[in-house]
């Protein structure tokens, strides 16, 4: 086991490096020179030269890209061109905001969805189950903004329950920010419920065909130790690869739940750094959600032999 | 009839692969008739028309430059439609072909370009997406050039395995053996075995596409205004939620309508020509609108 930990941690290294030369590529493939756009109208040749040396663009692109990587090994993202503040402070000051929002949701969304999955598969093919199979496959196609724009008219616009715009840190403002995360995580948590559930139930479905389920049953075990002792571990473990994908996705998509209900998150801070061409900020933006993203992977691949019982390293 | 055409098209005779057929039929429709023939022209202004509520004249009322919305929902229907179609396409070419490529001559070659795709789909859902779209600028080929080189890697991952699960058998030797070409016989045989396991993923991609268009459109980053898209609809009605909820309310449940058919079709797709996934997770919708199929 530790043996697979550290040979599944090395494996994860030369991924984050490539992803690191993606977005130095993408970021060098934008038209227009860098040089020009800081400084705009002005034209002093001295000037151009000694701005080139300091962004280190009058090198080749290995020694370039060599450089970049010393820094950002280093957590240094560079500096946003509009501001000048480090990329790095501005990215962990909005971080937390999303993650707030993105694991409420996510934990939110399996303590439904994994019960109703499991349910759904317990009573394959019964009313309850075709009801929870077309509820997932409704809200499976209900884009979450959409949701989210919906209980903003009814909860904030009609009724004035909740703020309609606004953000406080649950750390910093105690049960008071709760408001602001309700609207938000609901229209998150609906599209989720509804692959995590599909997931469920299917995983489940396979593995209560098996024989040693019909030998549980008929040891006389009860329905609720059959399916949770018995079959529940065999089958969580897509489910759980999904959950990586999921929080990937929601970390990736911040941005437009973020939109609607106006939350200082990091996908606003991208967002609004690609509108402002600020490229600093959208590299480091890019280089930390996937870093992030690798990092999810790692985790749910060495859960699975946690969860998995048949999978032994 | 109906049930002879989704028999033919080897479809599970069942209630949800018709109304999936039926729901993505009538968008085709929309979306091609919207090119000849909307109530009203989609991107002119007439203030006299202005924030309109439902009514016999505008049956999805108007905006605040007097635009109708049921006229700027059909021409939506034409930008999403065309918009998923190119993206799933490009990335069915780009991914199909450099997969049966790395497949089949295996080496170095393989090794390279499974590396790179690895990498590509370390970026999660629509974060590609979001950075292409930043070195690119919003327009309609930008768009698509960013979803088909978001959706090709795993285009690319299925039409790899499936190449190596064919090219030890036995009528592929037997084609080399015969003199065949190299071309000659991935055309002839290697091709064929790759296409309904790329068909089952299309068909799940063309939801996510239009998810992902709808999702870039409402942050601004896709085809840009005037242009109607749904998402740039969604957007625009957030400031005139108080007094004009018929702009929030049409272009969503288009977008819904659009993706339940396509989740609906999707489905039927795999279950007729995957017999061994029936009954698995399609494309995994996910919020902030990036659907990723579950098999990567």
């Amino acid at each position: 086991m530790f043996w697979y930990a550290l040979k599944r941690i090395g494996l994860s290294v030369p991924t984050a490096v490539l992803v690191t030369v993606i977005v130095f590529l993408m970021m060098r493939a934008i038209p227009g020179d860098p040089v020009m756009i800081i400084l705009g109208d002005n034209t002093d040749a001295a000037l151009e030269a000694e701005m080139r040396g300091a962004l280190g663009i009058d090198q080749n692109w290995l020694q370039q890209y060599g450089h970049w990587m010393g820094r950002v090994l280093t957590g240094d993202l560079g500096r946003s061109v509009i501001n000048q503040e480090p990329v790095l402070g501005l990215i962990l000051s909005r971080f937390p905001v999303t993650a707030q929002v993105v694991l409420a949701a996510t934990l939110l969304a399996l303590l439904i969805a994994v019960p109703a999955g499991v349910f759904a598969a317990w009573r394959q093919n019964t009313r309850s189950d075709y009801a929870i199979v077309t509820a997932a496959i409704v809200l499976v196609s209900v884009p979450s903004f959409w949701i989210g724009l919906m209980l903003i008219w009814v909860f904030s616009v009609k009724w004035a329950i909740f703020p309609t715009f606004g953000f406080e840190s649950v750390a910093e403002s105690g049960l008071s920010a709760l408001k602001y995360l309700v609207l938000p995580v609901i229209a998150i948590v609906c599209t989720e419920i509804a692959s995590i559930t599909r997931m469920m139930r299917s995983t489940m479905i396979e593995v209560l065909r098996l024989e040693y389920i019909t030998h549980a049953k008929a040891k006389g075990l009860s329905s609720a130790r059959v399916l949770f002792r018995h079959a529940f571990p065999n089958a969580f473990a897509p489910t759980l690869t999904l959950i990586g994908i999921i929080l990937g996705n929601l970390l990736s998509g911040a941005a437009v739940i973020e939109t609607v209900f106006t939350i200082p998150g990091i996908g606003r801070l991208l967002v609004d750094a690609i509108y402002a061409r600020d490229y600093p900020v959208v590299q480091g933006c890019l280089i930390f959600i996937a870093f992030l993203y690798v990092i999810v992977n790692l985790v749910v691949d060495l859960l699975y032999t946690f969860f998995d019982p048949r999978i032994r390293f | 009839m109906l049930a002879n055409f989704t028999l033919r098209l080897g479809l599970a005779p069942r209630f949800n692969s018709y109304a999936g057929l039926i729901i993505v039929g009538f968008f085709l429709l929309v979306a091609l008739l919207s090119l000849v023939y909307t109530p009203y022209d989609p991107v002119e202004t007439n203030l006299l028309a202005k924030l309109k509520p439902p009514s016999a004249t505008h049956w999805f009322g108007t905006d605040p430059f007097g635009r109708d919305t049921l006229s700027r929902v059909m021409a939506g229907a034409a930008v999403s439609v065309s918009i998923s179609l190119g993206s799933v396409f490009f990335a069915l070419v780009m991914g199909a072909t450099l997969g049966i490529i790395s497949g089949y001559f295996g080496g170095w070659l393989d090794r390279v370009i499974t590396m790179l795709n690895d990498a590509v789909m370390a970026f999660p859902g629509l974060l590609l997406a979001l950075g292409l779209m930043a070195v690119i600028g919003p327009s309609r080929i930008g768009v698509v050039l960013a979803l088909s080189l978001s959706y090709a890697p795993s285009m690319l991952r299925v039409a790899r395995s499936s190449t190596l699960s064919i090219k030890e058998r036995e009528f592929v030797t037997a084609s080399i053996a015969m003199g065949n070409n190299t071309a000659w016989t991935i055309v002839r045989h290697v091709v064929p075995h790759c296409i309904a396991p790329l068909l089952v993923l299309a068909t799940g991609l063309f939801g996510s596409a239009l998810l992902a268009e709808s999702a870039l459109s409402f942050l601004g980053l896709g085809v840009p205004p005037p242009a109607p898209t749904w998402g740039g609809m969604l957007a625009d009605s957030r400031q005139l939620m108080d007094r004009a909820i018929w702009l929030a309310i049409f272009p969503g449940l288009a977008i819904s309508f659009a993706l339940l058919g396509l989740n609906l079709l999707g489905d039927a797709v795999r279950d007729a020509l995957d017999p061994r996934m029936r009954g698995m997770a399609p494309t995994q919708a996910t919020s902030a609108g990036g659907l990723k199929p579950v098999t990567p």
